[in-house]
């Protein structure tokens, strides 16, 4: 597979009257992003920037979308999401505007929901459950621990949808992420035309006498939540179902093939597009790497037996295209660990050398194991820290997300955060973009 | 302790774990009629008194017998 890959760099927005980009500047027409946002079942939304550095907290975000266009080689950016075409993408040329999110923020102040449904859905009139209470700092020092997300290096465009409340929870969800998308793909049009600053070529020919490697990232299936016909949460070209584990080109990630909505364990389109173990190895394919793909393992199975099938497909799938070594990741706890560890122990006793990359558990001062459960086959880890945030976050002068005004609440100073589970609120660390490793301490 | 994922309680040393159905139904199956899933209620239960009065020295599994085809094809 071979990907060009044309980035436009922007160092500011401004809100005017066009849409247009020139040498780093990107000008956007809100009333214009809007009338593609307000469309059935959306009644009232808010389109506003925020910009690194600024003293703003950006609350409700389900997810954050990399502006990006194909311009050749066939498919649609984020294949399969939102009724988008299932095509596949990873070939030819793709556009994208650098250092721009477009942020999915769902205001839910007028939705009531019971406990069950706010656990689900992360949503709901029971404020002390408030499962979606993720928030995004610009500014303050806590930017410069991107344990607190690195969406803060962002101009970030937010899409703030009120919840559409004459459809189903799942329902609002899509359709503030149908939204968000026609918004993004609206930003990247402007580019798609025009000749890129800075072009990146990623082409993975085999080169068979490096070491192969492959990426097993394990991603929470949406499906005992929504059912089968869930169509909402991290997805694979836009399926979200339990399935066996999806072999992908690194540049299909590059292209969004791989993406996550949602409240609990979503909210990482932009993240799965960037990500850090892909473009590392990509950037050593053919230097000192064989760099022969990903394979997408779900989890959220609901017993041993079915988890051991899928860990058994993962290896089997990695020593049948030659891989030697695996990086492995997670994206949730729990049984979803358990999972991931048990692809990692079907690796090395298929022969394959696996590293696993991941957040650590709260210690909780040295009673507790730094991770949930740990296999014999379990040799080497890397760790990113705990996620926790010793300070309290400092107030701001702005929040984002709404649609009419925050609550008061989220101006003043928000606790610090301890521990793993508890980074949840912020961002969970699980690819490494963080600089939280113990080499900082 | 009876489990859907019994790697856990087996490598934090539980004596004896027994192996459940799903993480939803650890001890029945609402795919299967009343009387069916009281049986494999029942054949887990006693799998676990068994357990209970059975020696061992190291964390083990015990497997309650029988089970039906319909439990090892997934339902959801």
């Amino acid at each position: 597979m071979r990907l060009e890959v044309g980035t436009f760099p922007v160092r500011d927005v401004v809100v005017g009257k066009r849409m247009a980009w020139d040498d780093g500047v990107l000008e956007i027409d809100v009333n214009e992003l809007l009338d593609l946002v307000v469309q059935d079942p959306i009644e009232k939304a808010k389109i506003e920037v925020v910009k690194p550095g600024e003293s703003a907290r950006i609350i409700n975000y389900e997810d954050v979308l990399e502006p990006k266009v194909k311009v050749s080689g066939g498919g649609t950016v984020y294949p399969g999401v939102c009724g988008r075409p299932t095509d596949s993408v990873g070939e030819g040329r793709s556009h994208r505007l650098g250092s721009v999110g477009v942020v999915q923020c769902l205001d839910t102040a007028n939705v009531e929901a019971s406990v069950a449904d706010s656990r689900l859905w992360g949503r709901g009139g029971e404020k002390e459950v408030r499962v979606n209470s993720r928030f995004i700092d610009m500014s303050g020092e806590k930017t410069e621990i991107p344990a607190a997300t690195p969406y803060a290096q962002l101009f970030n465009i937010c899409v703030s949808v009120e919840a559409p409340t004459s459809v189903a929870f799942e329902e609002q969800s899509r359709a503030a992420a149908s939204a968000t998308h026609r918004v993004a793909d609206r930003l990247a049009e402007i580019v798609k035309d025009l000749e890129p600053p800075d072009v990146e070529v990623f082409d993975f020919e085999p080169k068979d006498d490096l070491p192969g490697v492959v990426y097993i990232p394990h991603l929470a299936s949406a499906e005992p939540q929504s059912g089968a016909r869930g169509t909402y949460g991290t997805a694979v070209y836009g399926q979200t179902r339990l399935s066996a584990p999806w072999l992908l080109s690194p540049t299909e990630m590059m292209d969004g093939a791989v993406g996550g909505g949602g409240a609990s364990w979503g909210g990482a389109t932009w993240i799965l597009a960037n990500h850090p173990v892909v473009m590392n190895l990509a950037e050593r394919h053919g230097k000192d790497v064989n760099f022969l793909g990903c394979i997408v393992q779900r989890t959220n199975w609901t017993n041993q037996g079915e988890y051991t099938l899928v860990a058994d497909r993962a290896a089997w799938t990695a020593k049948m295209i030659g891989a030697k070594s695996a990086i492995i990741t997670t994206d949730v706890r729990g049984q979803r660990w358990v999972g991931t560890m048990l692809t990692l122990a079907a690796c090395e006793r298929s022969g394959i050398n696996t590293v696993l990359l991941t957040e650590e558990e709260d210690n909780e001062n040295g009673n507790s194991p730094p991770l949930l459960f740990s296999p014999a086959e379990l040799r080497g880890t890397v760790s990113n820290g705990t996620g926790d945030v010793p300070e309290p976050f400092s107030p701001v002068s702005r929040v984002v997300g709404t649609v009419e005004a925050a609550p008061q609440e989220w101006y003043g100073e928000l606790p610090a955060v301890h521990g793993a589970y508890g980074a949840g609120v912020v961002y969970r660390d699980f690819y490494g973009f963080g600089r939280q490793s113990y080499a900082d301490f | 302790m009876v489990s859907a994922l019994p790697s856990v309680p087996l490598s934090v040393g539980a004596h004896r774990v027994i192996k459940g159905v799903r993480v939803e139904h650890l001890c029945g199956d609402p795919s299967l009629s009343p009387e069916q899933d009281g049986e494999l209620m029942l054949r887990i239960a006693r799998t676990a008194l068994d357990a209970i009065q059975t020696e061992v020295t190291d964390p083990t599994l015990f497997e309650p017998a029988q089970h039906t085809e319909k439990e090892l094809t997934h339902a959801s």
